[in-house]
């Protein structure tokens, strides 16, 4: 009795001291002896929210460089105190280097987890380094998970729950019609979809460099269950949230607009458009789900083939033996060999001097403007021959996956995709594997579901011009097939039920339905 | 056993594309022929045993490693040399330790494949080789110099090098180019690995690791064979330095 109660009151201890633990840096801020007029904490935590808000706005300014100049403002405007801009440099890199991202090393906390009775070390960093793009020479940086969910639990949210209530606030201020406050709420909830993904990339990462470690700890199955959940839960509020923006507007628009509802309307506008980048990027959350599982698979194969579960301590292994023993040259040439670049001869041929000679130029055979200029259009034109190969290889495999789901519309009012699948596995199992192998099968599926009621017209009956695939592709389906066409319309629609794959991949179940013209089923 | 033209065709366009440039990135096309087990089985069986070299997959990126080495793909002591811009082969074997202790910095636990750290400064770089440096003068000279003799040139004879360079010179203008500083050194031997997409300096300060450089450490080191290699290689030329000294102490 007394263990089960023990038990329950230290589940998740080890949860809690982390969620303490990511505190400590900014808190240790004030134990430093340099800056003591200042409050570094205070600092340090407007430092983070200054790379919140530029990682909101996607701006791309959190460098040193901005940083400093918002420490420059802020000790002017608090302390009255004026500093050049190389004091605020230096205030910055102690602030940033030194204190939020510990020279590059993860921040570190040890502590006794009561509920398994062992001893822990959490290490996480707060601010790193964005993705690197080595032509820029400035640094930029952005907040990690860790350094996210901090700033979330200062104020906010969980992050785990962001996108949901940001969803709900969202909600809030269309109907409230606070349409400024919308546009933010909108620029979070991308951020929260974008750390999503950033997740998913850190996960690949990890798998990439310890496949291991992550299968010991069940990192994919949590993440992948996480993300379906989310998924299932989030596509139904988009929709909805698509939905009341469009009732919204159309209140707006009927009848005559004052000029503050008219700069709502242009609002509602940028709100929507930004709403509808985002459900696409969430959207490609499930493509990603999917990506990282086959990446699992792969690892795991790969660790089985060459069974790496060695580990390297460069410094004790390598260095200090180089070190102690005297190493000579060629020994240390041949631990570093694998991660040197790889050498090719280039041989002369003698009948280059029968080819075509150009004079030597002053630069080392700079191009002149022209030549310039008709290798981009050459390069253009070979981009754009690839880009046209791929597009026709993607409306061709989608033209398959559509007449797959839509040809039992002809003779049925309504099929669940996992009969087609079923039926499919039956008569041609090579194509079976092949498709539901297909990560764009999946998207294709889930664009079909967000788009409601279906009509399927001919080019002749569509007043507009068709430009995305899959509308291209239906269109296109339509004109060629007269049952497709006689189906007149249909729904995708999503049901309760699971289907699992032979990969292992589970979706759900979706129910095709049909309707007639007037979109009645 | 046979194999079909079209998988000798797609190894081969592989391998070369991978020449051409140590990686392949974005390339679905060669990227899902090398998902093909018929062309995977060239590579490994034909390709890489005779040309000896590796190619890792990790995600959707190739890499080709020359590995140890490699006669045919590897450069010489010489052509290093002239890459990374230097003049003697004492700076040679310093550049080379430079890179070694670069990843120390960075692959240092016994229980971890991730790098432990996002970036190191460089004046943390510099004060490691320093430390090491100072540890090897402080050996007994006869000892250092016994070894040398016959080895021409290790460690002990670059340290003095190393140290009678200043760590850093502030009044020199472009620190990349210059040559009578620690920093500007190191600059200039991971400048040529920047070059090759390894590393990252950032504003001359701090050094990060870019993931070419994380995949290769994690697929060719991170492997028992490969390892027991490497730690044979630095073993047989402790105990040859062991031997040479201990022969050479007779003689006199």
């Amino acid at each position: 009795m007394i263990m089960k109660y023990w038990e329950e009151m230290f589940a998740g201890f080890s949860e809690r001291m982390q969620n303490i633990a990511v505190f400590g840096p900014l808190l240790q801020l004030s134990q430093k002896t340099s800056y003591q007029e200042y409050s570094l904490p205070a600092l340090g935590l407007a430092v983070m929210l200054f790379v919140l808000e530029d990682m909101l706005r996607t701006d791309k300014q959190s460098t040193y460089d901005n940083i400093a100049r918002l420490l420059q403002e802020l000790i002017h405007r608090y302390y009255h105190r004026e500093l050049s801009h190389r004091e605020a440099l230096d205030l910055t890199y102690f602030l940033v280097k030194e204190g939020l991202m510990n020279q590059g090393r993860p921040h570190q906390y040890e502590y006794p987890d009561f509920g398994t009775g062992k001893s822990e070390t959490y290490k996480f960093h707060l601010v790193e380094l964005a993705d690197y793009q080595v032509e820029e020479k400035t640094v930029l940086l952005k907040l990690s998970t860790a350094g996210l969910e901090l700033l979330f639990k200062t104020k906010e949210m969980y992050n785990e729950l962001q996108i949901s209530i940001t969803q709900l606030y969202l909600r809030q201020q269309i109907q409230k019609g606070v349409f400024d406050g919308a546009l933010r709420t909108v620029e979070e909830l991308a951020l929260a979809v974008r750390t999503e993904k950033e997740r998913i990339r850190q996960l690949e990462e990890r798998i990439i460099q310890d496949v291991l470690q992550v299968a010991r700890e069940h990192e994919l199955e949590k993440q992948i269950q996480r993300i379906n959940e989310q998924l299932q839960r989030e596509q139904e509020v988009f929709k909805e949230l698509t939905e009341l923006i469009d009732h919204t507007m159309e209140q707006y628009q009927q009848g005559g607009l004052s000029e503050r509802e008219e700069r709502g309307v242009q609002s509602m506008m940028t709100v929507r458009r930004r709403l509808l980048d985002i459900i696409y990027e969430h959207e490609s959350l499930f493509k990603e789900k999917l990506r990282v599982h086959q990446l699992m698979l792969q690892s795991i194969e790969a660790m089985i083939l060459t069974s790496f579960t060695t580990k390297v301590n460069f410094d004790t292994e390598f260095l200090q033996p180089a070190v102690g023993q005297n190493a000579s040259i060629n020994v240390l040439k041949g631990i570093i060999d694998p991660i040197l670049p790889i050498r090719i001869n280039s041989f002369f041929h003698p009948g280059r001097a029968l080819m075509p000679q150009y004079l030597q130029r002053d630069e080392e055979e700079e191009l002149t403007t022209q030549e310039v200029l008709e290798l981009d259009a050459r390069r253009l034109r070979e981009e754009e021959a690839k880009e046209r190969a791929l597009q026709l290889e993607r409306l061709s495999r989608l033209e398959s996956f559509l007449l797959l789901l839509l040809r039992p519309l002809i003779h049925h009012p309504e099929v669940l995709v996992s009969n087609i699948l079923n039926e499919l596995a039956v008569e041609d199992y090579e194509k079976h594997r092949e498709i539901t192998g297909h990560m764009d099968f999946y998207t294709c599926l889930v664009q079909l579901h967000q788009l409601g009621v279906v009509p399927l017209y001919t080019r002749n009956e569509v007043d507009l011009l068709v430009l995305d695939d899959l509308p291209q592709v239906l269109v296109k389906l339509a004109a060629s097939n007269p049952g497709i066409h006689g189906i007149g319309a249909f729904e995708v629609i999503a049901t309760d039920r699971v289907i699992t794959l032979p990969q292992g991949y589970v979706m759900s179940d979706f129910l095709i339905r049909r309707h007639g013209n007037n979109g009645v089923g | 056993m046979e194999w079909a033209k079209e998988d000798v065709q797609l190894a081969f366009r592989i391998f070369l594309r991978l020449l051409e440039n140590g990686q392949i990135i974005d390339e679905r096309e060669l990227f899902y022929a090398y998902q093909r087990s018929e062309v995977r089985q060239i590579l490994e069986e034909v390709i890489e045993a005779e040309a000896d070299v590796k190619i890792f997959a990790l995600g959707d990126h190739l890499y080709l490693s020359p590995g140890l080495d490699n006669r045919t793909f590897g450069y010489t002591n010489e052509e290093l040399r002239e890459k990374m811009k230097l003049r003697t082969n004492q700076e040679l074997y310093l550049a080379y330790f430079t890179i070694l202790c670069l990843l120390a910095k960075f692959y240092n636990s016994d229980d971890q494949t991730l790098a432990s750290r996002q970036f190191v400064p460089l004046e943390e770089l510099e004060e490691t080789i320093t430390g090491h440096m100072r540890r090897i003068q402080e050996t007994p000279p006869e000892q250092v110099e016994e070894v040398s003799a016959d080895l021409q040139l290790n460690l002990a004879n670059s340290a003095e090098i190393w140290l009678d360079l200043p760590p850093f010179d502030d009044t020199v203008k472009n620190l990349r180019s210059a040559r009578n500083n620690r920093i500007s050194f190191l600059l200039r031997v991971l400048a040529f690995l920047e070059e090759e997409d390894l590393v990252q300096i950032l504003q001359e300060h701090e050094v990060r690791l870019l993931p070419k450089m994380e995949h290769l450490v994690v697929r060719y080191y991170f492997h028992s064979q490969r390892k027991d290699e490497l730690l044979a290689l630095l073993a047989t030329d402790g105990a040859f330095t062991q031997r040479l000294g201990s022969e050479q102490h007779a003689t006199h």
